[in-house]
């Protein structure tokens, strides 16, 4: 198995560059055209609590045992017997103002043109600063590899190959949309506009929004 | 664009068209697909996990059946070496996508691409394949009882010292004498005084789990066949089993597996089943599809369970019922339906099936039926039929229920438009034998028994505290026992799931 993780954490860091090179050279950002505005609608209403999300993560991204990219947030609302449980899947949000970036001193964490935040493991030196910084608790440490930070990166890998993220996949009730905010269309452009109806304030300018809980 | 990369339910799809979109189509295409036209499932195109594991040539996929949870989903097991790396749906299987499979004659290869959801139990099936706590062979007690000391033992052993039994822990210092299986193989009555109990090969029970295919012939061969007991034990009766029998009786033995429809339902009274955990056909299907209504407001459910299972995340209000109160509260529900006068009396007046459909109905209820409430009757407690009523009975009217015809004279249950629902009359048969009937729903109404009633008053104690109008009529005290002892409820007859075929 940890053949298989460094060669995908290989596999990983080459994809990386190449996006990296995309975003910083003009002449090669035609190419991150086709990644355009990815970003993730998430509809707690259709959200079941099955934690496939979770686990096709895992076989995806093979995080260390304990850590996840995307979880499912489990809370008790109310007392008994008005009582009921909540489930709220989330993940990096992909912060445009991310204080994930801010924190790191090594330029470890940056943001690329697609708006994806991603970190160079070949910078990150494994100092934990960005996990503290990161309001969602999105970030953890890989203690297999050398402690550094690992997130949600919309499984950038698989974006590459036209494939939507793995938790997206993987839901059976379709709880997370998943499209582009440059051209929205669909499903996806419909909850976009619901979320923007109800949306007050975005100082992060996020990439992943929540649709509540109807239920309250 | 997306055109091209949307597959239909049983359409062909290329896989190298599917890659060849753009992450836009992409994108599209997943956002479109619950947009698009009902009956018109549109699949998101895309490769199972990663792609190039597919084109690996020591990779074989292998198409199964989760065992999760026993509401078995298909699934696709990626083997690589002989080892299993990884699991997702089965989009051939009827239980992964939301009731749209695809077409089963589909080649593999054209559905290699495609997503196919299965639940986190399904995913994690890899953990406890290779679970290094997993069970793999017999292991001995070596230390005290409770220490959770054990040594590894070859199965030779194993299998001579549950044959032959004797004192097999005498190395612990311990001069108890374990009974072997051998013990049981005798003929011998377990007791002579009690013949009932059977030889002593009935001292040999096996308990066991789920009886899936397979599974109940291999140990009834064991069990049965060879060691001669009646007791393998399966686990139906703490699960299903209520569910099973409470539709056998409601559709006169017709079908078992009645649930309510997660695709039209407007609202569900889920009596203690898990829709977001296990229930057939499964989360990726009933509890999917649930949910995705529930986000469009299509849908309301409340949940009937002392647990506040998954599903209660949606529902429009949960019940922790009291275990064991399930039946009372139900009774309860009835009860206030029945004083409150909130019956469909025009449907309940419907005696066969035939007019209720002329009627818009797709079923009847059985309130009009006459069941028989005699006490030295043979059939006493079981609905009349015209064979009660025979001297030369034909085998057909075995089947003939009886209503109240005009006059209060029995009619079959065919033979009228419409019945009363209420009444309690002798009636005569052929032979000049008095036998006394009742409508289904007048017993129902006037269900008394002490047991009954407590039943009916914690039910309602329990409705009232959920803010529920009471029944107006609660006696203070339980009312003197009657020696009516049936229970026919007056129940509807409904038609089976129609998109779901169910294994159970």
């Amino acid at each position: 198995m940890k053949e298989r993780r460094t060669f995908l954490k290989h596999t990983g860091m080459v994809l990386l560059d190449a996006v990296t090179v995309r975003a910083v050279s003009p002449k090669m950002s035609v190419g991150s055209e086709r990644l355009s505005q990815p970003a993730m609608i998430i509809d707690v209403n259709r959200c079941t609590g099955c934690n496939s999300c979770i686990i096709a993560c895992k076989e995806q991204n093979l995080t260390p045992s304990g850590y996840f990219n995307t979880r499912v947030e489990k809370k008790e609302i109310g007392t008994y017997p008005k009582a009921w449980p909540a489930y709220i899947p989330d993940l990096c949000h992909q912060c445009r103002n991310a204080p994930c970036i801010t924190a790191c001193q090594y330029d470890a964490t940056f943001i690329l043109d697609s708006g994806i935040v991603v970190t160079d493991w070949s910078r990150c030196t494994g100092d934990g600063a960005c996990v503290a910084a990161c309001p969602y608790g999105a970030r953890f440490q890989d203690a297999n590899n050398g402690n550094k930070a690992d997130k949600c990166n919309f499984c950038i890998d698989r974006l590459e190959q036209n494939l939507v993220p793995a938790c997206v996949e993987n839901c059976p009730s379709r709880a997370r949309i998943f499209g582009d905010l440059a051209n929205p269309r669909g499903e996806f452009a419909a909850y976009l506009k619901r979320f923007q109806a109800t949306q007050t304030k975005d100082h992060r300018q996020e990439r992943t929004f929540h649709i509540n809980a109807s239920k309250s | 664009m997306s055109d091209t990369n949307q597959t239909t339910k049983g359409q062909n799809c290329n896989r190298r068209q599917l890659l060849a979109g753009s992450a836009f189509a992409l994108a599209a295409a997943v956002t479109e697909s619950a947009l698009g036209e009902e009956k018109q499932q549109v699949r998101p195109p895309s490769c199972y996990g990663q792609a190039a594991e597919i084109t690996d040539p020591e990779v074989r996929v292998v198409h199964s059946v989760c065992l999760g949870c026993n509401a078995r989903c298909g699934n696709r097991q990626i083997v690589k070496n002989g080892r299993l790396e990884k699991i997702s749906g089965n989009p051939y299987h009827p239980y992964n996508s939301l009731g749209t499979p695809v077409a089963y004659d589909t080649p593999v290869s054209q559905t290699l691409t495609l997503p196919s959801p299965v639940c986190g139990k399904a995913h994690d099936a890899v953990s406890y394949v290779y679970n290094e706590r997993r069970l793999l062979r017999p292991l001995k007690r070596v230390g005290k009882r409770g220490e959770g000391r054990f040594e590894e033992i070859k199965w030779e052993q194993l299998i001579k010292e549950i044959g032959h039994g004797g004192q097999l822990f005498s190395h612990l210092g311990e001069e108890r004498e374990v009974p072997g299986l051998a013990a049981c193989l005798s003929d011998e009555p377990i007791d002579p005084n009690d013949p009932y109990l059977g030889s002593k090969r009935n001292g040999f029970t096996l308990i066991t789990g789920r009886l899936q295919s397979g599974r109940q012939e291999f140990i009834d061969r064991f069990v049965k066949s060879s060691v001669g007991s009646i007791n393998r034990i399966g686990h139906t009766d703490i699960c299903g089993l209520g569910f099973r029998m409470g539709n056998y009786a409601m559709t006169e033995g017709k079908q078992v597996e009645l649930k309510a429809d997660p695709w039209s339902a407007e609202y569900i009274l889920v009596f203690g089943a898990n829709i977001y955990e296990a229930l057939q056909p499964g989360i990726n299907t009933y509890g999917a599809a649930v949910a995705e209504r529930y986000a469009k407001n299509e849908i309301k459910f409340t949940i009937v369970d002392p647990r506040a299972q998954n599903a209660s995340v949606h529902a429009h209000d949960w019940l922790p019922v009291i275990p064991g109160q399930d039946g009372a509260l139900a009774m309860a529900m009835i009860r206030w339906i029945i004083e409150n006068d909130r019956y469909n009396r025009d449907f309940l007046h419907l005696p066969n099936l035939a007019v209720a459909r002329e009627k818009g109905y797709s079923g009847y209820a059985n309130a009009t039926h006459l069941v028989i409430i005699e006490e030295n009757h043979p059939h006493n407690g079981q609905f009349l039929r015209a064979v009660d009523l025979k001297t030369v009975p034909t085998e057909e009217e075995k089947d003939i229920f009886m209503v109240l015809g005009k006059s209060s004279q029995p009619v079959t249950f065919t033979a009228v438009a419409s019945a009363p629902i209420e009444g309690e009359v002798e009636i005569t048969s052929e032979s000049g034998q008095k036998i006394r009937v009742a409508t289904a729903f007048s017993l129902m109404k006037k269900l008394r028994s002490v047991i009954q009633w407590q039943n009916i008053r914690a039910g309602a104690e329990f409705l009232k505290s959920r803010s529920v109008k009471q029944p107006k009529t609660l006696p203070a005290t339980a009312p003197k026992r009657r020696s009516v002892n049936t229970m026919v409820p007056a129940t509807i007859v409904t038609v089976p799931m129609p998109r779901s075929p169910s294994l159970c």
